[in-house]
């Protein structure tokens, strides 16, 4: 079976994944949105620090052309600004983190780290 | 960061890890007020707690309280159907686990972890993994499960702000009876004290108190004042969110739709059903808990045409019929059978108390002082730096042998099983120690918050002894939170200043940074930085065996970031 060239994760708040699904920019992608959280985590007493609960999605998108992930990539920047939200990009095959997209990310700078610089 | 006091509810262990919180009162009075505290008997928390310095009762109490807190979780995880829909979840992995892994290898392997990513289309495409029919169906269960659980934690409204699902009552609950049981033994100043300990942003925590407020949104929440002083009654706490618990869960025979499933299936859509329903009648809530219990039953049949006790019931008769099939599996493995057995009893034996003296479980009063006691959940005694022998009666469960020695990681301080546990064998050990492991490894790779990681690592020592060729997600591949700041680290050991772990600096506590001992494992770049930067002349044996955290300057912590991070600007 062969591997695709363009696999991103994506992880992020509820909101912000529903809203980047919804982008025409990954449209036409295979898409599975995952819960990296553990259903059999230890349940904790009250004594450390306040915990947060953060709700983090990850949504894994596969490109089929180099184009589609310019555009991925430019989506990503503005959903950061919109919601002034921190987007984790992840290569699924590695785990590694390729990018933290925020407000202040360049689309250019951010397209090259996804591998698709022009 | 890991709590030092945690259910497990995999193995429904109750764990210690006195590592940072013995530093700020001594390891060995906070294992005393463990094993106490756990045994139930307020008389003798007591006098344990009276006979420490001034200085140190507070702290004490908090960990007592924190104990009950887990104990608590015990019994609501056992009993409601919420619960024991979690617990089932990991019996039907482990009875199917033989074929599992034999066809993970005669389809040419690796087998693929967590199981869930085997049944994710898009994750099967990225890694280009073959068909495996076994694999697939098992894999494809665990996926629906963890989503349905997923769906219950979600943040209902973005107005609302915190979870109100299963896993959040338990939360609300254990909160509850921790201080209940506290008031009980101590009067009612172990309130402020317990308060005082923990400080305002962990008592003021939603993740704990969010039930009281939301009762309160429907005017269910009582207030009442004593000797001038004003205090909320939470008397409808428990039966409304017991009633929430004990929701159905459906067979493969039953035909529903998805909104009939989502409206009695999930705790958080029976608990607004409920609290709009009772927010309605206010006026007719009785006085007494267990007239409340009948009131939020007598409305629940009218909801959902069955009572919690009739939930529980249906549940229990589904529960058997699945136990009776999975025990005359040929695959089960006769201590799967038996912790299968013991917990459907326990269940049962639960059942009979909640029918016949509902107060026992409903009453924070009544459960302190004659619940408490018989709940007995098998306790594990975490060592992350580990220790070179055992102490009379005590067990091991995890445990690293180099040829020349033991070194012991996690212990079992008692052989005794008490009324209303599971039975502290030798086969109960072999669960708690290999199997449940595994389990956690099948189901959500290393991605998991537990006690000490080495449990994880038995597990993939399990499976290469077994010749099983594996490969983990890296999307699941390590923990969340590999650096954090040191607020909660200073909070436990009351350390103010540290020694860098990286450096041996001196600095203040508060400005550095805990680090997972995951880290040095899973970033080779962090692993390189400590093995230069660090004086620890054991650094690959205490790699290969400490599972302790370590706390950092800021400027290692800085490096250390540098090396996970790669964002562009």
């Amino acid at each position: 079976m062969t591997t695709p060239q363009f696999a991103f994760a994506v992880e992020s708040g509820k909101e912000t994944i529903q809203e980047l699904l919804d982008d025409r920019s990954v449209a036409e992608c295979q898409v599975s949105v995952r819960n990296r959280g553990s259903s059999v985590d230890a349940l904790n007493s009250p004594i450390g620090a306040p915990e947060l609960v953060l709700g983090l999605q990850t949504a894994i998108i596969v490109f089929k052309t180099g184009a589609a992930v310019a555009a991925f990539a430019t989506a990503l920047v503005s959903l950061a600004i919109k919601l002034k939200q921190l987007i984790d990009v992840l290569d699924p095959k590695t785990g590694e983190k390729i990018a933290t997209v925020s407000q202040n990310t360049d689309p250019n700078a951010l397209k090259k780290l996804l591998g698709v610089a022009e | 960061m890991i709590s030092p006091f945690t259910l497990d509810p995999v193995g429904l262990t109750l764990w210690c890890d006195p590592s940072l919180i013995g530093r700020s009162i001594g390891t060995d009075t906070c294992l005393t007020l463990f094993n106490v505290a756990a045994s139930g008997d307020l008389k003798k928390v007591l006098e344990c707690v009276e006979a420490l310095p001034p200085e140190a009762q507070h702290r004490a109490i908090n960990i007592v309280s924190c104990v009950w807190h887990e104990k608590r979780h015990f019994i609501d995880y056992v009993l409601t159907n919420f619960g024991a829909f979690n617990c089932r979840q990991f019996f039907q992995l482990l009875v199917n686990l033989t074929p599992l892994l034999l066809e993970s290898q005669t389809e040419g392997g690796p087998l693929f972890l967590p199981l869930e990513s085997v049944a994710d289309p898009v994750s099967r495409l990225v890694h280009g993994l073959p068909q495996t029919p076994q694999i697939d169906v098992i894999a494809d269960y665990l996926r629906r499960v963890k989503e349905m659980l997923s769906s219950d934690f979600e943040i209902p409204h973005p107005n609302i702000g915190y979870s109100i699902g299963g896993t959040a009552a338990f939360e609300a609950l254990g909160f509850t009876f921790q201080l209940g049981c506290a008031m009980r033994a101590f009067g009612l100043d172990a309130f402020g004290a317990i308060c005082g300990d923990l400080g305002a942003a962990h008592y003021q925590n939603l993740k704990y108190r969010w039930a009281e407020v939301f009762l309160d949104r429907f005017g269910l929440l009582r207030h009442g004042s004593t000797n001038g002083k004003a205090y909320v009654d939470l008397r409808n706490l428990t039966p409304i969110l017991y009633t929430a618990l004990m929701c159905r869960f459906y067979d493969a025979s039953e035909k529903q739709t998805g909104a009939e499933y989502q409206a009695v299936g999930l705790p958080s859509e029976r608990l607004v059903r409920l609290l709009v329903e009772l927010g309605n009648r206010k006026q007719e809530m009785p006085e007494s808990i267990e007239d409340i219990w009948c009131y939020v039953s007598h409305v629940a049949a009218e909801l959902w045409g069955r009572t919690p006790i009739q939930e529980l019931d249906a549940d229990l008769s589904k529960e058997e019929r699945l136990f009776e099939k999975l025990s005359t599996s040929s695959n089960t493995m006769p201590q799967v059978r038996s912790f299968m057995e013991q917990f459907h009893s326990l269940r049962l034996k639960f059942r009979d108390i909640l029918m016949e003296q509902p107060n026992l479980i409903l009453d924070t009063g009544d459960f302190a002082e004659k619940l408490l006691p018989e709940l007995s959940p098998m306790r594990i005694i975490a060592y992350p730096q580990s220790k070179d022998e055992l102490a009379p009666g005590e067990e091991p469960i995890f445990r690293y042998s180099d040829g020349k020695g033991d070194r012991y990681l996690a212990v079992s301080p008692s052989k005794a099983g008490g009324k209303l546990g599971m039975q502290h064998d030798s086969d109960m050990r072999f669960v708690v120690s290999d199997l449940v492991p595994l389990a956690k490894l099948l189901m959500n790779g290393r991605r998991h918050n537990i006690v000490l990681g080495v449990e994880l690592e038995y597990a993939e020592r399990l499976l290469e002894m077994a010749r099983i060729k594996f490969k983990v997600d890296p999307l699941f591949a390590y923990p969340t939170a590999l650096i954090e700041n040191a607020t909660a680290f200073e909070y436990l050991t009351k350390q103010q200043e540290s020694i860098c772990d990286l450096c041996s600096e001196s600095f203040l506590t508060r400005t550095g940074s805990v680090i997972s001992p995951w880290l040095f494992r899973a970033n080779e770049c962090a692993r390189r930085l400590r093995h230069t930067e660090s004086l620890d002349v054991l650094f690959e044996f205490s790699t290969t065996i400490d599972w302790s955290c370590s706390v950092v300057c800021t400027g290692c912590a800085t490096k250390i970031t540098q090396c996970l991070s790669h964002s562009p600007a």
